[in-house]
């Protein structure tokens, strides 16, 4: 308890970050890092066949090991970085931004608005969300811009469903009676004293579904459905390797670490960035 | 307590025109997708004349309207009509394949809180320590996996080398579906448990951050009761939020878990009508899973009037 | 001619009897794990090889093929004989045959039989039997079958999963208006006189037969077949999966190893990884007409560019990129297992100079962009795609793969809505009319929707329908691969065998180069 304690005053006093927060903050910077260079980084070309290598194991000249092309896997899991930032931030970027508008406004005012929305939530989430997004891109055909289409069409419900709860709760708490009593114009209230106060919630799980994104680029990696070959992606890859799990363990192997390191880095910052907020309102 | 019988039946009632709604979408996005069933089924090698044969068997010919029609006629007579690649009644098949799925799901989402809840409890009240750290990023390894490696990871471990649990499939008694089930089930838990705990230890930190708790230490009631009155219900609302919100996800998730563990379930189902293009099945099966998750969506509405008196009702 | 056709017969009845040759050991229950589970076991309507495959184990056909896939073998028939203008056919059926339910085995079953599978109003598979007119009992023991025109491949037709023989009271007493229900209800309880007995079915999860106690073959020692009492088929569609119920013995067998896990499982002690003959063939679908749907002007139209194409692909390098080196490349667009294949050495071997002077000579030295379209979710089209990709890259054809999913992507290419596919062809009979008709004959899916179209080869292919004399037909067909393989609207890229995988156990299984799963001398060894 009593660390705990310390901690938290030192984190009151502004001066350090806790630790969780500054691993989060590495993690998506290494990822931002990989994203925004590859070219710089990665030592080889990552669609360039080399058959006097294939399905080498991790050595020195390829850390990650090759593929069953002899592709350097290193260099394909940092091209692939800037393709999964890319789903990360488009596939949440709509949802989050709409669904937390959306879910403010029906969790205040409820009535007639908040039946309107049930019956869409109700329209869109009683698809399995996946076989929606599935039967979106099969519509529109495969590709990735297709897929944020599909996961923007859907996923703001989520977001909106998370606000509205928030908001419910929150509509009776001291300060929002208070704004009122005060005389405060309902958009004020909305937007400067609850969002703030909900927007904690939102944020954690905004986080996480940027994992999910990059994860559900891997569920449609696997069905065939998301990045289109020869284009090097987390999720594509490690299906790729799915073949070769017991001959060739690296293949998916350090995509697959890719992708949980990259979701345990927007996690920690999330939480970090929730944290924060909270404590500066 | 404002629950009514009243509210109930409200929301039942609510949800008919809504089905009607999903079955019209359904009926026209099925229709909407390119290719159709029957060239779908017969493939590469069939002659124009065939596919056009076996259109008019089918009645794939007649207007849409007219389809419709039928299909509504159909539906009051208690029939779905039969899948056209499988060419058994779709109800028998969702009959045969729901269960699996359901049980599935429920299983996963057991898992899920059994596993998020008390970590999620530890992980708050020791915030920020290492303990809190090492809780977090494990569920976050468990959720960053795509479910097909994990899949076949736990498959290879427990299954193939350790010989603990069969690899996939699906039993016939109540104790050979759990032992059956358990991989899978464990699969999809282990993500949704990730978002579960996650959400309930943040919430749970809010809450003893808060000042009532504060002030309610201050009048020196015990640790303990803070916690169960305050803490415990202010966090468990968001999670039966969260679990009701997800149910459709972990059906969804089903898909692939399905296909990995070998459990033949209606998500797995969904997805092979989907590419078959086997209308009727896609309509029986998206008003079943519709009939599933407004339940679902009903019950945690229920729930959480009842925790939170504020809320709804 | 009759008497020629007598010897060739007495030597199939000779390989026949030499069928198990390792002695076997009766009793036990063989578990096999299938990719996918069948959809209608009716031999008539069924439309798809997760039905044609399995159901030998349940019907049996007049005759047989033999386990090479090249010719037939007696089976419910026990002899044949042609009149001389090759018109009419007298078939002498083999006595004391029982269905798996103990009923006797009629001639009016088999004449109602064969009718039904060659009623133009039946299923896809009736071209099979165009030629036949008319099927009648000539005696309890005896049909005859008058034809519309001599028919050379007729008695492999009567080898053909489609003329299964079915018992006709059973079949008429069930249920529905037309014969296409009345076959989708036979079909949930199918009765045949094949080795295996029907016993339940739970769609997409498993499949269990029993001996068929009434079964009229014995093996070489006179042991009565089968030697298993029971057989299950598992579906199980994921590979990786399938492979881990095989390894950790929870199935006996399993088919679809992936190429990229055959030398694996060769080295587990514990298993036997066969890889079986096959019709298989791989190959890209080129669209070839002159424009394409966008209305734009088709590069492929032109044979100099199919050429290039062609030769721009490395086979040996491709095969074991993609194969793991299972694979081998073909000599024709036919498979080398299939009667009257011809060609000299590997279509098209590699040569880049020659590609690259081929597309300078088509107008296309700068190179050329083309759109494949691929299965999504398929690792062989994506490996094939991805390597030969690479491999025009070098001669300035820039590939774009598109994946979509199968009904997309059948109706993009029934619709000529494509540039080029990923194929694979199996035949279904052991002879060529099947694969000329859909590959090189226009008037049937204008060649595999290529729209590649030759009077001459479709002459020649007319002609041979008729032509009686074997020698004839060679030369038929070898001119009729002459013409096609000029300048293909198709890229042979390899044929592949059939990977299936058994425990060390288990003995006999034979899966001819048509795709049968034969399990009627299979068995379980202790």
């Amino acid at each position: 308890m009593s660390a705990r304690a310390e901690t938290m005053n030192v984190r009151r006093l502004g001066l350090r970050l806790p630790g969780s927060l500054v691993i989060g903050i590495v993690l998506t910077g290494l990822f931002l890092v990989a994203s925004a260079a590859p070219g710089w980084i990665a030592p080889y070309d990552p669609l360039t066949f080399d058959m006097s290598a294939i399905l080498h194991p991790p050595s020195l000249a390829h850390p990650f090991g090759t593929d069953q092309y002899g592709r350097d896997i290193l260099s394909r899991v940092i091209w692939a970085a800037n393709v999964d930032l890319a789903i990360a931030i488009f596939t949440t970027s709509f949802p989050v931004v709409f669904g937390t508008i959306v879910g403010a406004f029906v969790g205040y005012y409820g009535g007639w608005l908040d039946t309107l929305f049930g019956r869409i939530v109700d329209l869109v989430v009683t698809f399995p969300f996946l076989v929606i997004v599935i039967a979106i891109v099969s519509v529109l055909g495969p590709g990735l811009l297709n897929m944020f289409i599909a996961v923007s069409a859907v996923g703001w419900v989520f977001y909106a469903r998370l606000m509205r709860a928030e908001v419910m709760t929150q509509k009776q708490a001291d300060y929002a009676a208070a704004g009122r009593v005060l005389g405060y114009g309902e958009l004020r209230i909305i937007f400067r004293h609850l969002l703030p106060n909900c927007i904690g919630s939102i944020i954690v799980y905004w986080m996480t579904d940027m994992a999910l994104g990059i994860l559900l680029g891997s569920s449609l990696g696997y069905l065939g459905l998301g990045a289109q070959p020869p284009t090097a992606e987390w999720g594509v890859l490690v299906a790729d390797g799915k073949q070769f799990l017991n001959t060739g363990w690296w293949i998916a192997f350090f995509p697959g670490i890719a992708i949980v390191l990259t979701g345990l880095g927007l996690s920690l910052l999330g939480d970090g960035v929730a944290d924060r907020l909270r404590r500066g309102r | 307590m404002p629950i009514s019988l009243r509210y109930v039946v409200l929301r039942l009632l609510q949800i008919v025109p809504t089905f009607f709604l999903i079955m019209v979408v359904v009926f026209v996005l099925v229709r909407l997708l390119p290719g159709d069933p029957t060239s779908t089924m017969i493939g590469d090698r069939a002659t124009d004349a065939d596919v056009a044969r076996i259109n008019a068997q089918l009645g794939l010919d007649r207007p849409i309207v007219v389809q419709f029609g039928i299909f509504v006629e159909q539906f009051f007579q208690g029939e779905l009509g039969d899948s056209i690649v499988n060419r058994t009644s779709v109800l028998g098949l969702i009959a045969h394949r729901l269960p699996a799925t359901l049980f599935l799901t429920a299983f996963a989402a057991l898992l899920a809180v059994f596993m998020a809840v008390p970590l999620a409890f530890i992980a708050a009240l020791r915030h920020d320590s290492g303990v809190d750290g090492a809780i977090r990023s494990a569920f976050q390894v468990g959720l960053s996996t795509p479910v097909f490696y994990l899949g076949i990871l736990l498959l290879t471990l427990f299954a193939a080398h350790l010989r603990w649990f069969p690899v996939g499939g699906y039993g016939e008694t109540f104790g050979d579906k759990l032992y059956h089930l358990f991989l899978p089930a464990l699969t999809l838990a282990l993500s949704l448990s990730a978002v579960l705990m996650r959400n309930l230890r943040n919430s749970i930190v809010e809450v003893l951050e808060a000042e009532y708790v504060d002030f309610a230490r201050a009048k020196g009631l015990k640790a303990r009761v803070v916690l169960g009155k305050h803490v415990l219900r202010n966090a468990v609302i968001p999670t039966v939020t969260l679990l009701g919100l997800n149910i459709g996800t972990l059906i969804g998730g089903a898909v692939i878990t399905e296909t990995v563990f070998a459990v033949p379930g209606a998500g797995r189902l969904m997805i092979d009508s989907i590419y078959g293009r086997d209308y009727p099945v896609i309509q029986g099966l998206t008003l079943a899973f519709a009939i599933v998750v407004s339940l679902v969506f009903l019950v945690t509405d229920l729930v959480q009037a009842a925790l939170d008196p504020r809320v709804g009702a | 001619m009759k008497k020629l056709i007598g010897a060739l017969f007495s030597i199939a009845i000779a390989l026949a009897v030499a069928l198990p040759a390792a002695a076997a050991t009766p009793g036990g229950k063989l578990v096999f794990a299938r990719y996918a589970d069948s959809l209608l076991l009716d031999p008539v309507y069924n439309d798809a090889n997760v039905d044609i495959w399995i159901l030998t184990n349940l019907y049996d056909t007049l005759f047989l093929p033999t386990d090479d896939g090249k010719d037939v073998q007696p089976g419910l028939a026990t002899a044949w004989q042609a009149a001389d203008d090759g018109l009419t056919y007298t078939i002498t059926l083999r006595q004391g045959v029982k269905f798996a339910d103990g009923t006797a085995l009629t001639a009016d079953d088999v004449k109602w039989s064969l009718e039904r599978a060659a009623n133009p109003k039946n299923g896809i598979w009736n071209f099979l039997l165009a030629s036949v007119d008319t099927v009648a009992v000539s005696a309890p023991d005896t049909i005859t079958i008058k034809l519309k025109q001599p028919d050379p491949v007729l008695i492999k037709a009567l080898a053909t999963f489609n003329t299964a023989i079915l018992p006709q009271k059973a079949y008429e007493a069930s249920p529905g208006a037309t014969d296409e229900e009345k076959a989708k209800a036979f079909a949930e309880h199918p009765l045949g006189t094949g080795p295996f007995k029907f016993v339940s079915w739970e769609r997409n999860v498993s499949m269990k037969l029993t001996r068929n106690e009434n079964y009229w073959r014995k093996d070489a020692e006179g042991k009565q077949l089968p030697y298993l009492d029971a057989m299950e088929f598992v579906t199980i569609p994921d590979d990786a999966t399938r492979i881990l119920k095989l390894q950790a013995g929870e199935v006996d067998g399993s088919e679809f190893i992936p190429y990229a896990r055959v030398a694996e499982l060769k080295a587990d002690p514990n298993l036997d990884m066969q890889l079986w003959p096959s019709t298989k063939v791989n190959f890209l679908t080129l669209n070839v007409r002159p424009t394409l749907k966008d209305g734009s002007k088709n590069p492929m139209a032109d044979p100099r560019v199919r050429q290039a194409m062609n030769y721009a692909i490395d086979k040996d390098a491709l095969i074991k990129l993609v194969t793991f080196d299972v694979a081998k490349p073909m000599i024709s667009f036919m498979s080398s297992s299939t009667p009257y294949v011809s060609g000299s050495g590997p279509a098209f071997p590699y040569d880049q100079a020659k590609a690259k002077a081929l597309l300078a000579d088509a107008g296309y030295g700068d190179g050329l962009d083309v759109t494949s379209l691929a299965l999504a979710g398929s690792a062989d089209d994506t490996a094939i795609l991805s390597t030969v990709q690479q491999m025009w890259s070098q001669v300035g054809i820039r590939l774009k793969i598109e994946q979509v999913d199968n009904a997309t992507r059948t109706a993009r290419y029934r619709g000529g809505d494509f540039q080029m596919r990923v194929s694979l062809w199996t035949d279904d009979i052991a002879d060529p009319n099947e694969i000329v008709s859909y590959f090189a004959d226009f008037k049937n899916i204008e060649s595999m929707h290529t729209g590649w179209q030759d009077k001459k080869v479709s002459d020649l292919f007319d002609a041979s329908l008729k032509e009686m004399d074997a020698g004839k037909r060679a030369a038929q067909y070898k001119e009729i691969q002459d013409i096609y393989m000029a300048a293909p609207p198709i890229i042979p890229l390899y044929e592949s065998p059939y990977p299936v995988a058994f425990r060390k156990a288990v003995k006999g299984f034979v899966q001819i180069p048509l795709g049968n799963n034969i399990f009627v001398g299979a068995s379980v060894e202790k």
